[in-house]
């Protein structure tokens, strides 16, 4: 699917985040086919029967003709794993330069991510948080399951401040076997304290991944006169001049994100930045890979 | 620290504004939510602490400006430390200063200001000042608002500072005349303070003129401030007068070395003749301008000197000169054919006199007419009936001038027309003429007349004068021939004679000639000199022939308001130049020049000024158990240059920072 159809402008317009989901991942997964360097494995695992849902490509026509019954080909990397969705919902996810908030970049992000887990038959799980655990749903590959946590994503709107730890003591007690574990946040905090929080989940045996949506103004600031700059967590306010948020701060921000990759590497995690202007395929590709890697 | 003009300190209200934009842009910068501001925490602060000590100092140099700018024009002064001795303090002080004329010279006035200003810092809290201004007048200067003694030194300085020395001229006698009066109803010690350059020439003649006296038991001091120690050389134009042919112009140097210069002479704003004249030391030359015709009428003549020295206001002279030509002067007669008109004309001409003899017939005359003319002539005031008395003595109330004869009409009648008194004719005496006994040689009619010893006449109407009257001829026997008398602002010159042959033989006589001539002149008030008053006197609007009417001054200004035009009855004549004075019938011209003696800029020896204190102080009664205080004067500092100075540098520093400000906020690199 045409990168431009998975615009995060375009799939704004998109009623519900079910459709979005949907668009979403049918368009990534339409590009990883036909892309030699991307995509399922191909390796031949098993047979399974074909349950309401299923993707119909994977039906095995032969095995139809010849036993009139639809069966889906499961490949190698299929396999039954889950996957746990850290969503950030504090205030400083709702920052927008544009038509499209973070957060709401992050809703669909999550979405699509949830929706292309429950696709592969991985349990899926959600916590939303802020400074304290505001929505914790265990993974379920349960059918009722993904259409919960649709809604429960659409319902969350980001308000109040930044903590990791309850929502990392949560996932601990929720995930008590290895699996996968997607961050989605700003991840405006010390990295090496990011560190601290989420080694134990390193230890545990988790797979980790940390989605870093950031908007392009905190990116590439333009600033004309002096602003004084309102935290929209802590609400402490700073007023800066314009040469200093053209210089100096996006290489601030850049040692940040580069801090931050080098504290994930360093636990064995993947860290993806992500600009909330483009199009929602990369990340899901580097969900891909990273799950390929790990089946 | 004093203030000569405090009210400029409501521009420190200004200040407001400065700091009100600067809270307005410290509370509404632009506003801008940053998801967070980790990243901004460490530099940011130590540069926004940068900025804002920066927009102070700008803001400081902005303020700095406003206030050094209503600080200046309050006029700051810094009074040095002084010495004073203590004692009894007078309660009330008065501040006279001296605006006369030859205050104006250079640097006389200020040094009076001074002086003024140093004896009111002196004041304590107890004490109150008047101010009074001395030159031709005396006259309170209100402070503050109010012509009582005041306390408030500001007003005073303010009051001080307002003063400006005017033409007139000042007699010292008149100013010590006047300080008990000024000090109204004072019971405590009464200080004078007496500020000139004490002129030698407004000293009166009696020393005991200069020494205050005081009324009742109240001590009136009086002390002297000189602002000169020494004579100062000064030239003045001191006359303008009409010459054979031309116009000669007198200059005088008073304390001078001798040196030439040049005299310009303008008639009508045209300039006639530029002169150079040498004018010894101490001395005067004459600039004659030769071949110079006045046109008809009243001529404006001033004449200038070309010198720079010491007080330039008597460098310019005005005079009015007339041409007449042939002015018409009406002789009222019952008998037009008579012999008088024809005598009377005949002596203007052999005198080359301008004027015209007009007869008209006394029956029947419009009198309306009278105002058109400075004098007429009347051969036989006994033929004037009870209208024609009426109309002549309004004339005459309104300033005009006649000469009239008393004739053979008058025989038989009792009473004299337009004085009331019992006249009676001599009978004839034709054996033994009477002769001029006794005349008034001084005055303008007679000065230059002779042989008045060769008159003699037969009859004349002898009546006795009022006690106003002045005879200024009378027969052997003592009866009036030549009478003035003054009725309103007008004369009568009353001849008890008759005009023509009859009753004597004056108009025979060489006599007449200058007579009729000098007569013409004075009842026409012409002067073969410039005819100038003086600056300060007043002029009586009467003279013009008219009561009522405009005066315009030399500046061009109308003098008279509305409701004064129809009544005023003189006018003050404060400025030098040429007035107008205006009435329904005519217009005339005044020349006002300074008092001469205004020029004479040396001063009173330092043993007069010591003997006029000495006996001022002792004249001053001394109030028991008080001792006298002596005022020191203390220097002034003007502090406003140096506030202006401040202020340019404030507006230099603010500039270059509110750039620097303006590079910071458009986003140039720091």
């Amino acid at each position: 699917m045409n990168a431009k159809l998975l615009s995060p402008q375009l799939l704004a317009g998109l009623s519900s985040l079910e459709l979005i989901a949907r668009t979403v991942v049918e368009g990534a997964l339409v590009g990883l086919h036909r892309s030699p360097f991307f995509g399922f494995s191909q390796e031949f695992a098993e047979y399974r029967a074909y349950t309401e849902g299923d993707d119909t490509r994977f039906i095995d026509w032969n095995v139809y003709a010849r036993t009139g019954r639809t069966f889906i080909k499961r490949f190698l990397g299929e396999t039954n794993s889950h996957l746990m969705i850290l969503l950030d919902a504090s205030a400083s996810m709702g920052f927008s330069s544009g038509s499209m908030s973070k957060f709401r970049y992050a809703q669909m992000l999550a979405a699509s991510l949830a929706w292309l887990a429950a696709r592969q038959h991985d349990a899926v799980g959600l916590i939303a948080f802020d400074e304290n655990v505001r929505l914790m749903r265990p993974p379920s590959s349960r059918r009722g399951q993904l259409p919960a946590l649709l809604h429960a994503i659409d319902a969350l709107t980001p308000a109040s401040r930044t903590q990791y730890g309850p929502a990392l003591e949560g996932l601990r007690a929720l995930q008590s076997r290895r699996g996968m574990v997607a961050v989605i946040s700003d991840f405006y905090c010390d990295p090496q304290q990011m560190l601290e929080a989420v080694r134990p989940l390193a230890f545990q045996g988790q797979d980790l991944a940390l989605f870093q949506i950031l908007d392009p103004a905190e990116l590439r600031p333009s600033v004309k006169q002096a602003t004084l700059f309102e935290d929209m967590e802590s609400g402490a306010s700073i007023e800066v001049t314009p040469d200093f948020m053209q210089d100096q701060y996006p290489e601030r921000i850049q040692k940040h994100i580069a801090a931050l990759a080098e504290a994930a590497r360093g636990m064995g995690a993947d860290h993806v930045l992500i600009d909330s202007s483009e199009p929602l395929d990369r990340p899901l590709r580097q969900y891909l890979m990273f799950r390929g890697h790990r089946a | 620290m004093s203030w000569l003009a405090p009210l400029f300190l409501l521009g420190l209200a200004g200040l407001a504004l400065p700091l009100w934009l600067h809270r307005l842009q410290m509370k509404n910068p632009k506003r801008e939510p940053l998801p967070s501001t980790m990243l901004l925490a460490t530099t940011e602060r130590r540069l926004l602490v940068q900025k804002r000590l920066r927009y102070l100092l700008l803001m400081a140099f902005r303020l700095a400006i406003i206030a050094l700018l209503a600080f200046s024009f309050a006029q700051p002064v810094w009074r040095l430390p002084g010495t004073a001795v203590a004692g009894a303090r007078p309660q009330l002080l008065l501040i006279v200063l001296d605006t006369s004329l030859s205050m104006q010279a250079a640097g006389h006035f200020e040094a009076a200001q001074r002086a003024a200003i140093g004896l009111i810092d002196d004041m304590d809290g107890s004490q109150r000042a008047l101010l009074v201004s001395a030159g031709d007048t005396i006259a309170v200067i209100a402070a503050g608002g109010s012509n009582q003694p005041s306390r408030d030194a500001n007003a005073l300085w303010a009051a001080v500072r307002q003063l400006h020395p005017g033409e007139g001229r000042l007699d010292f006698s008149t100013v010590t005349a006047s300080l008990d009066a000024l000090a109204g109803d004072e019971r405590g010690p009464v200080t004078a303070h007496l500020i000139s350059d004490f002129q030698q020439s407004a000293a009166p003649l009696k020393f005991g003129e200069l020494v205050p006296r005081a009324n009742g038991a109240r001590t009136l001091n009086l002390e002297l401030h000189a602002v000169i120690t020494t004579a100062e050389p000064n030239w003045r134009v001191e006359s303008i007068a009409e010459t054979d042919g031309g116009i000669d112009v007198a200059v005088r140097g008073l304390h001078t070395a001798a040196r030439r210069m040049d005299v310009a002479l303008k008639i009508n704003d045209s300039e006639r003749g530029r002169q150079s004249v040498q004018v010894p030391a101490e001395g005067s030359a004459v600039a004659h301008f030769a071949a110079i015709r006045l046109s008809s009428g009243e001529n404006r003549l001033s004449a200038t000197m070309a010198v720079d020295d010491a007080l330039a206001a008597d460098n310019t002279r005005y005079a009015v000169l007339q041409d007449v030509r042939a002015e018409a002067v009406p002789l009222l007669s019952a008998d037009t054919q008579g012999l008088a008109a024809r005598y009377l004309d005949a002596a203007f001409i052999a005198a080359g006199r301008h004027y015209q003899i007009e007869p008209h017939a006394l029956q029947g005359f419009d009198t309306r007419t009278l105002e058109r003319n400075r004098w007429i002539i009347i051969d036989d005031l006994g033929a004037a009936d009870t209208a024609m008395v009426q109309a002549l003595r309004q004339y005459l109330n309104g300033g005009g001038a006649v000469f009239a004869a008393l004739g053979p009409r008058v025989e038989g009648q009792k009473t004299l027309p337009l004085g009331g008194e019992t006249i009676s004719a001599v009978p004839t005496r034709t054996d033994e003429p009477m002769l001029v006994g006794a005349l008034q040689s001084a005055h303008p009619v007679l000065a230059r007349t002779q042989g008045w010893g060769a008159v003699s006449l037969a009859r004349l109407a002898v009546l006795t004068p009022a006690a106003d009257d002045r005879v200024l001829l009378a027969t052997e026997n003592g009866q009036p021939l030549l009478v003035e008398r003054s009725i309103g602002a007008g004369r009568l010159l009353l001849w008890t004679s008759s005009l023509d042959n009859q009753w004597n033989d004056l108009p025979l006589q060489p006599v007449f000639v200058s007579f009729v001539a000098q007569l013409a002149d004075y009842l026409a008030q012409r002067s073969v000199n410039d005819n100038s008053y003086t600056t300060g006197s007043r002029y009586a609007l009467g003279n013009s022939g008219a009561g009522g009417g405009q005066v315009i001054d030399p500046a061009g200004h109308e003098m008279l308001g509305l409701a004064d035009t129809g009544r005023a009855l003189t006018v003050r004549l404060g400025q030098s130049g040429f007035y107008q004075v205006i009435t329904a019938n005519r217009e005339r011209l005044l020349a006002v020049n300074p008092d001469a003696r205004e020029s004479d800029l040396g001063p009173l020896s330092a043993q007069f000024m010591q003997q006029w204190q000495s006996a001022a102080r002792s004249a001053a009664q001394p109030v028991a158990g008080a001792t006298e205080a002596h005022l020191v004067q203390r220097p002034i500092v003007e502090l406003w240059r140096w506030l202006l100075l401040a202020l340019g540098l404030a507006v230099v520093a603010e500039s270059a920072l509110g750039m620097l400000h303006l590079r910071t906020r458009s986003g140039a690199s720091s």
